[in-house]
């Protein structure tokens, strides 16, 4: 059986089926200048160190002070809420997706990584499968909060 | 042209074909002779044992090669893991520093955990020959310094063999087995990309393995800088 990497591979496509559930390897949202993303951590996995990465397509993303194109939230790090300022000058989208540390180094997309999207009030909760072993949803949940200018 | 005129033009140009593809065999064998030892330089190619190196000339004793039962894995493969424990949460939702992930532990680092000792000098010791698993600074069989190719290699290798590899796929298992870098595809832009290896010298990286990483470019904003 193949693991979620060579699913998304050989679909050549960000969004395959997995046991009737719709697994992304990247959720992207629509953001316009001075839209904050509320960033909440609901759970995450003890085995080993959870990231959540954003990236902006134009513009920049704040977050504590901080501004890049990509942000990488660690559960190692980070508070368990962040907020993220959008700095655009149109427009445009952020992506979002799952890492994990592994073996000391930084890892995503590969094994069975891959992203459940559900839209809940207000925005989103992404259930997050790291590449190590089974599929595992639970691996890091956050919830995101799409809070327009 | 008789038949027999015939048939003796059909066999001189036979043996004349004949002899113009053993000389080109005749040439061309010194040509790859050329290259077959270096290919013997990865004694496990050809399937055979490193051969002993010779304690005068490295400070090498058996020591070195004896690795801890408990690192060694049912199909032989040196190993490492640790048993890591559940981290409870501060009230901030972070997981307190110092005590969660012991990088020290894992397979990238694992060939620098059984290592082959110290030599005078604080380093890693290097035994001659190298074989699956064993430290990627090994001097090459005929005892001089293994290029960066060679150490970029054997650590891919090394990782393949591990029980924790399958991680990276099927495929790319394959791939490092062969001594290449895992790939994946980049959702964001639709292309496979290379995990990256810097490799240094052994005196510049101080015995340390080099460390892989993705081709990522991003900031942690809570990071202690």
């Amino acid at each position: 059986m193949n693991d979620l990497a060579e699913e998304f591979q050989l679909s050549d496509s960000d969004i395959v089926t997995w046991e009737g559930r719709t697994v992304r390897a990247v959720f992207r949202l629509q953001v316009t200048d001075g839209d904050r993303l509320r960033v909440n951590r609901l759970t995450v996995n003890r085995d080993r160190p959870q990231v959540l990465k954003l990236a902006i397509a134009e513009g920049e993303l704040e977050v504590n002070g901080v501004r890049a194109e990509t942000i990488a939230l660690w559960s190692t790090t980070s508070p368990r809420d962040v907020a993220v300022d959008v700095h655009a000058p149109e427009a445009t989208t952020v992506d979002i997706w799952n890492g994990w540390e592994y073996g000391g180094v930084g890892q995503a997309w590969v094994g069975n990584a891959g992203l459940v999207a559900q839209p809940v009030d207000g925005g989103y909760t992404l259930q997050c499968s790291d590449g190590v072993g089974p599929v595992d949803f639970t691996d890091l949940v956050v919830r995101i909060d799409h809070v327009k200018r | 042209m008789t038949t027999t005129e015939l048939l003796v033009f059909f066999a001189v140009a036979m043996l004349a074909i004949a002899v113009l593809a053993i000389a080109v065999d005749w040439v061309a064998k010194p040509i790859r002779r050329r290259f077959i030892p270096k290919m013997y330089r990865f004694p496990e190619e050809l399937g055979r044992q490193a051969p002993p190196p010779d304690p005068s000339l490295t400070g090498w004793s058996d020591q070195y090669f004896v690795i801890p039962d408990e690192l060694v894995s049912t199909n032989g493969h040196v190993l490492d893991w640790p048993n890591l424990e559940a981290i409870e949460l501060d009230d901030d939702g972070v997981e307190p520093p110092g005590v969660a992930y012991d990088s020290d532990d894992v397979p990238f680092d694992y060939v620098h955990e059984h290592g082959d000792g110290e030599d005078g000098g604080g380093l890693p010791h290097r035994a001659l020959g190298w074989q699956r698993g064993q430290y990627v600074y090994n001097l090459i069989g005929n005892g001089s310094e293994p290029s960066v190719e060679i150490v970029r290699t054997r650590f891919w290798k090394n990782v393949s063999s591990t029980e924790h590899a399958g991680v990276f796929g099927a495929h790319n298992v394959a791939r490092m087995s062969r001594g290449r870098p895992p790939k994946r595809r980049n959702p964001r832009t639709g292309r496979d990309e290379s995990m990256q290896l810097v490799v240094e010298g052994y005196l510049e990286a101080q015995g340390r393995p080099p460390r892989p990483r993705w081709p990522d470019d991003e900031v942690d904003p809570f990071a202690v800088t």
